[in-house]
Formats: structure tokens, C-alpha cells, sequence
């Protein structure tokens, strides 16, 4: 190695060395850069974070204008004169000489709530109104100032029958605070009863024989065929079926409103079905003959089968012979639906479903043209389940008074007989009925 | 106040920033020696100091902890130098260099120079020879990790490498020379 030199690793080993744990003290500058930049980037995070603020509080005011607008009855611009009866979903001004409402007691629980930061209280025997005040100053803070009357829908029968004549101003106020909405939710319970009428369509969807092939007199119907004439019977076949028919029902109903738009309904209907039903015979007469015309039979002849042999002729001759009878089917229905209003005004659009139990209470075949005896049927089972599906529109007449309009579905959901397994119904169902607030 | 790593990182992890300060005060003057010599001016190095340190804090997330902190940032550090020296490399590329003065100083001769006079010299370095020998001589990557690195060929890497250790020792002679004509030694 001459003067001056070295290996390679050397070479590199000694400039490594040279720096290592060294340093050189940055310029202040440099954090004063970084920091800026990480309190940009933090801005930039908050400023993203109050875009979501702002959307999620956009969302509320959209909620809360939804919840206002399917919640407060629009009925400004009226001067209410008598709030006896009345629903407002409003706040009232009120004279504060005015009468008083002959409330007992010295706080009202259905106005021991609070809207937002408006307290609902009383002061002699009146409601008031206090705002800006928190539910636990409200005991000791009566002021004799309070000049404005709280009416909220649904109030409460003592409330209502109270003879108030002062002219009242109605405004308006969102009911965001659940508690309030909760409470004239529950003070807003409806019951109804009434009665209802309905006509529709029945489906039997028959298949199989029974129960109409027990309830057929076979022999009467034989019998009337002229079974007697026949030469050599060797097949006696019966068919019976069932066609579309009508059905009717009326009935009484009542209900119950559980919150502001779900209801639970219920009633007893008797329900009749009258629809056509056949039975059929088919006989099968196979004899010989040794000359003639096999084709001089009149009546129920049918069809023809010859074959000849010898001089004679082996004739096959098929008697179909059906009579149309008269079916008549009574069961008692005991339907159960819950009700979803899609609109609740004076005309109101509400959606049901639910199921109807049927007691069968009977059912008899008849033969108008007396060829077999009228019978009685026993093939049906005791109870038998539908589904039912419909809306109903309701109008109010009066107050208090509706009336309603019910296209409805039914569908089996147990057989009412072995052949009646998959019978369904359309029916429209009209009513009247007294609301009980 | 001084922190260890763990709470330096968890700190840094919520963003706080009396932690993020304390861990730039930690490694700043070793990791602005790492820019110094892979830049040519000190502004440049500046500029690289500061975004690697953004770097270490918007990623301290991805930290693992089973690892070095100090090496984690310089890794963060000279990956951010390359990117900087990454445009002025294709300015000028790089191309073998041939016929090279073979005479290598001896370690003494490193030994009697300060590290800021081996800077100076790092940083007067043509910018290719420049990044290949930090890379290779300080931080002791291999020759095919570097062109992989710069997407050059290992021979363009150990050229360059050779050219390095040429200037540098022939600057380093050049000094020796002088201290010893001065009567310095």
C-alpha cells in the first residue's frame, strides 16, 4: 500500500465513523415550518370534521322540519273561539283574565312536561307558559306574568268540557321534545266501534271430491237417470266441482288507535258464500245386440264403441248425466289486523294485515231440479284460518263519524275442507263508525 | 422534558404536540446531518428536514414498535432526500466513469478532518456521486439495493461510487497537502 492509501472498507469505515452520532442543530425555523404545516393539516381535519357537523346538524333541522310537518296540524289563520272537542297541535295565546279552566289540583301531569326550553305550567287553577326556564325551577317559579295558555291536541276530557270562551290565537311550535310527543301520543288513544258491510268474490280453487261427493245423493241421481234401463251396468262413476261464487258478510268492528299511526282492529262478521256446485254420474252399459241401429238410442247416449263378431254386435255405451247444485256455505270470522295510516286526516288512507279466524257454521248443497234430496254438509273442518291483506279509506262525516271503504284479500291459510285447501276471496267491506276520543 | 421512545410515539399516535415537538428535538439534529449530506445547500436540506419530519408524524401510525425509531426515521429521512435529489439525477443522468484515479486516502487522513469538513466535501460532490456515496458509504446499502433504488444499472452505481472515493480522496490529499506545506502537522 503506498503513502496515502487504504483498503476500500477502510476508506468507507473511516468516513462512517466520522459521522456518526453527529449532529447539526436545524434552524428554528424548521420546526416553526413543521408546526405550522401540523396545524394546517389539524384545521384541515377540523374543518372536515365541521363539514360532517354541519351535514349531521343539516340532517336534524331536515328531521325535525319532517317531524314538524307530520306532526302539527295545519290550522293556522283561524281564530279558535272553543277548544272544547278541538285537536291543535299549537300553542295558544290566552288572556290572562280570562276564565278559569276549572282544572284541579296543582299541577296537571299531562302538562308536567316541557317543550325545549318552554315549560307548561300552572298558576290558579290556569295553564301557563313559561319560557326559558329548566323543569326543576318550575316548582317555585310561578309568576303571576305568565299571559299564555298551552292547548296541545288530544287534551284531556276535563280539559276540553271547560267553557272557555276567550279568543284564542293559535301559532305553531315543533314537537321535537319526545317526551311531549310521547305524551300526547298516549293522550291521543282513539277507541272505535262500528259496523261494517262487505260483498266480494269467492274462490274455491275446489280440487278432490270430498266433501261435496259424500253430500251428493249418487243413487237419487241414478235413480232419476233411469238407472233401471240400463242392460248391463259395469262402471258407475260419480265427479262433483265447484265454481266461483259470492260472498257477503256484515258485522260489527272496533278498534283502537296505539300511537299516531298504528292500529289494531278486531270485530265478529258472519259471512256467507253462495257459489254453484255440480255432481256428475257416469255409467258405462256394455250389451250385444244382434241387429238393429246402435245409433237409434236418444237421450244421454254419449258415445259409441261397436266392434262386430258373428252377427253380433257388442255395444259400449258411456251415460253422463250432471246436475248444477246450489252451495251455501255460513262461517263466522273473527279477523285481527294491524293498521299502518298512511294519511290521517278527515280523509284517511290506512294499510291492514292480518288474519281472520273462521268458525264454520254450515253448509248445504240443493238441487233445483229436485232430482236429488238437499243435503246437509258435516266435511268441513270446525275452524279454518285466512290471511288478509287491504287498504282502507275512511272519511269523516261528522265528528266523531266515519266512514269506510275497504277493498280487502283473503287468502286460506288452513283448509276449511279437504277440497276447499287453497280458496281465496276479494271483498270490499263498507262501514260506520263512532270514534271514542 | 424528555421522553422515551413508547411515549414519544404514543403521544405522537394522538397527535399531541408537546410530544410530536419533543420527538423532533430528540432526532432532529441527527436526521438535518442525514439531509446536509445528500443536499448541496442548507435551504435544501431544510426543506427536506421538514418534510420528512411531516412525514414521520402523518405516518407514526404505521410505526412498528418492534423496531428502531431512530432507524425508522432516517429511513424516512434519506427516502425523503432521494425523492429532492431524484429530479436533479435524471437532470444530469448518470453514466459509468471510467479511467479513475485509484489512490485511496488512508484512514488517518479521514481521521484528521472534522465531519463538518467531510460535509463540505460530501456536499461538493457531483449530485449523482453525491446520493451513491451516502448511500453506499454511510447508510451501507449494497450496490444492486442503490440501483434498484435509482433505477440504474449496479455498474452505473459502482462508477459513480468510484468516482466519489476518487474526488473525495483527492480533495482529502489536497487538504493533507496543505496542512502539511502550512506546517499545520
Amino acid at each position: 500500500m503506498n503513502n496515502g492509501d487504504m483498503d476500500q472498507e477502510s476508506f468507507e469505515s473511516a468516513f462512517k465513523s466520522q459521522f456518526k452520532g453527529k449532529g447539526v442543530k436545524p434552524p428554528r425555523g424548521v420546526w416553526s415550518g413543521i408546526s405550522g404545516s401540523l396545524n394546517d393539516q389539524t384545521i384541515a381535519g377540523l374543518q372536515s370534521s365541521q363539514v360532517r357537523y354541519q351535514w349531521v346538524a343539516a340532517a336534524a333541522v331536515i328531521v325535525a322540519i319532517f317531524s314538524f310537518a307530520i306532526n302539527v296540524n295545519f290550522s293556522n289563520g283561524n281564530e279558535v273561539t272553543n277548544v272544547g272537542g278541538e285537536d291543535f297541535n299549537a300553542l295558544l295565546t290566552y288572556n290572562s283574565d280570562g276564565p278559569d279552566l276549572g282544572i284541579t289540583g296543582v299541577r296537571d301531569p299531562f302538562f308536567n312536561t316541557y317543550l325545549n326550553n318552554i315549560l307548561f305550567l300552572r298558576e290558579n287553577k290556569k295553564i301557563a307558559l313559561k319560557s326559558g326556564s329548566m323543569p326543576a325551577l318550575i316548582e317555585n317559579e310561578i309568576e303571576p306574568e305568565f299571559s299564555e295558555l298551552l292547548v296541545l291536541n288530544k287534551m284531556k276530557p276535563g280539559i276540553n268540557q271547560a267553557a272557555v270562551t276567550t279568543t284564542f290565537n293559535p301559532y305553531y311550535t315543533i314537537h321535537s321534545n319526545t317526551i311531549l310527543t310521547k305524551k300526547i301520543v298516549k293522550s291521543g288513544s282513539s277507541y272505535w266501534a262500528g259496523v261494517e258491510a262487505g260483498a266480494g268474490s269467492f274462490n274455491p280453487n275446489f280440487s278432490g271430491a270430498d266433501p261435496i261427493n259424500g253430500d251428493v245423493d249418487f243413487a237419487a241421481l241414478a235413480s232419476n237417470i233411469g238407472q233401471s234401463g240400463f242392460v248391463n251396468p259395469t262402471s258407475t262413476a260419480s265427479q262433483s266441482g265447484m265454481d266461483p261464487g259470492v260472498v257477503t258478510s256484515f258485522g260489527v268492528d272496533f278498534g283502537v288507535k296505539l300511537g299516531r299511526k298504528w292500529t289494531l282492529e278486531s270485530g265478529v262478521q258472519y259471512t256467507n258464500v253462495q257459489n254453484q256446485a255440480f255432481a256428475a254420474l257416469n255409467v258405462v252399459d256394455v250389451y250385444t245386440i244382434r241387429s238393429g241401429n246402435i245409433f237409434s238410442s236418444d237421450g244421454d247416449l254419449s258415445s259409441q264403441l261397436v266392434s262386430s263378431a258373428a252377427g253380433e254386435t257388442e255395444v259400449e255405451e258411456n251415460f253422463e248425466h250432471a246436475v248444477n247444485l246450489d252451495h251455501n256455505m255460513k262461517f263466522t270470522s273473527i279477523p285481527v289486523k294491524a293498521g299502518y295510516y298512511l294519511k290521517d286526516e278527515r280523509l284517511s288512507l290506512r294499510f291492514n294485515a292480518g288474519f281472520s279466524a273462521n268458525y264454520f257454521l254450515s253448509s248445504r248443497l240443493s238441487d233445483p231440479t229436485g232430482q236429488m234430496l238437499n243435503s246437509e254438509s258435516n266435511g268441513y273442518n270446525e275452524w279454518s284460518f285466512d290471511g288478509l291483506t287491504g287498504f282502507e279509506l275512511g272519511y269523516s262525516i261528522f265528528e266523531n263519524f266515519n266512514l269506510t271503504l275497504e277493498p280487502n284479500y283473503r287468502q286460506s291459510i288452513t283448509p276449511l275442507s279437504n277440497s276447499l285447501s287453497n280458496r281465496s276471496g276479494f271483498m270490499v267491506q263498507t262501514g260506520f263508525r263512532y270514534i271514542i276520543r | 422534558m424528555s421522553f422515551s421512545d413508547d411515549k414519544l410515539i404514543r403521544g405522537c399516535k394522538k397527535g399531541k404536540r408537546e410530544f410530536q415537538q419533543a420527538l423532533y428535538d430528540k432526532f432532529c439534529d441527527g436526521m438535518y446531518l442525514v439531509a446536509l449530506r445528500y443536499s448541496k445547500m442548507q435551504q435544501e436540506a431544510e426543506d427536506i428536514l421538514q418534510e420528512a419530519f411531516l412525514k414521520v408524524f402523518k405516518n407514526i401510525g404505521t410505526f412498528r414498535e418492534d423496531s428502531s425509531l431512530a432507524y425508522w426515521i432516517k429511513r424516512i429521512v434519506v427516502n425523503t432526500a432521494l425523492n429532492h435529489q431524484r429530479s436533479k439525477l435524471y437532470l444530469y443522468p448518470m453514466v459509468d466513469v471510467t479511467d479513475l484515479n485509484d489512490r485511496v486516502v488512508n484512514e488517518s487522513a479521514i481521521s484528521n478532518l472534522s465531519y463538518d469538513e467531510l460535509l463540505k466535501l460530501v456536499q461538493k460532490l457531483p449530485s449523482g456521486c453525491q446520493v451513491i456515496f451516502n448511500l453506499f458509504a454511510i447508510e451501507g446499502y449494497k450496490h444492486h439495493e442503490i440501483a434498484e433504488m435509482l433505477k440504474i444499472s449496479e455498474g452505473t452505481s459502482k462508477s459513480q461510487y468510484s468516482r466519489a472515493k476518487s474526488i473525495l480522496s483527492e480533495k482529502i490529499l489536497e487538504r493533507e497537502q496543505w496542512r502539511y506545506g502550512s506546517g499545520e502537522l
